[in-house]
């Protein structure tokens, strides 16, 4: 499970010198070795952004069936389960490669805002997962109108 | 699954010696199984994000070419990044091909992301008979 650090400058706008550093290595890292950074250990590999009003997140999952995929959230922890299956092998198939990995998967992230489950959109399409999930009312940020 | 994820992972393509591409984009290859059976070999490739008209395969000299590029997505403005596991780009690879293939009827298809090309083995060289004509 992947938690986001709340200190973290993405999540808050107060500046934390620690997740600037990690941001820094990360980048460094990637200018190094591209693929190691690129590496992720979970699957699906994801890509989260926000804004004021909602999150989202994508997943690279080739070969995943719409059928197959669920996404719940609760609070503000989404999680995406699925199976990716094989083409059943006919009789006497042989392999000469074999780089796709097949089986089920499960992931959860804890994101920095409660979600609103409600309205939580998904799409898979060209075997690219999009989730757009609107932060919950309660937690947006509001705009305090100051009174002299 | 996880234990094998890095199976999965985009792994860059290889840059072919004297080629240089023109777009400055990132190219992947993808991640591909190659399957035999008696009639055909069929090999599955892994191309998340690439549109089914936005594939190229192409069989030149015996090689068979795979290229996906993936539409730029426009960047919207007003959101930060909290996580980037994965970079977009195209993808790329290519195979070179027995003389066994049929070269004339291979087929493609892309589904969920995944493009299947099926290529027919070519049929036994018939023997041919020679007809002898009586002098």
């Amino acid at each position: 499970m992947v938690r986001f650090n709340p200190g973290s400058p993405y999540a808050t706008t107060r500046w934390d010198p620690f997740s600037e550093l990690t941001h820094l290595q990360r980048t460094l890292s990637r200018a190094f070795d591209p693929r190691l950074a690129r590496r992720s250990t979970e699957f699906p590999a994801v890509n989260v952004s926000a804004n004021d009003s909602e999150v989202v997140l994508t997943a690279e999952l080739p070969g995943v069936d719409p059928a197959d995929l669920e996404i719940t959230v609760q609070g503000a922890m989404v999680t995406i389960k699925g199976e990716r299956r094989e083409t059943p092998a006919a009789e006497g198939e042989q392999y000469h490669r074999r780089e796709r990995d097949t089986g089920s998967f499960s992931r959860s992230l804890e994101l920095p805002y409660d979600l609103d489950p409600d309205k939580v959109r998904a799409t898979l399409k060209h075997g690219i997962l999009n989730v757009v999930m609107p932060r919950a009312e309660a937690d947006k940020p509001r705009k305090v109108s100051i009174t002299s | 699954m996880n234990s094998r994820s890095n199976q999965i992972v985009n792994k860059e393509a290889q840059e072919p010696g004297r080629l240089e591409r023109t777009r400055n984009r990132t190219v992947f290859s993808p991640g591909v199984d190659i399957r035999e059976t008696k009639e055909e070999l069929v090999v599955y490739a892994d191309i998340p994000g690439v549109p089914d008209d936005k594939v190229d395969i192409t069989v030149e000299k015996g090689v068979l070419t795979i290229r996906g590029s993936v539409p730029e997505t426009e960047k919207s403005g007003a959101h930060s990044l909290l996580l980037e596991e994965f970079e977009t780009g195209d993808y790329e690879r290519a195979f070179t091909l027995s003389n066994e293939v049929d070269q004339e009827n291979i087929r493609a298809s892309v589904k969920n992301g995944v493009l299947v090309i099926h290529l027919p083995k070519a049929g036994p060289a018939k023997a041919r008979k020679i007809e002898v004509s009586a002098s």
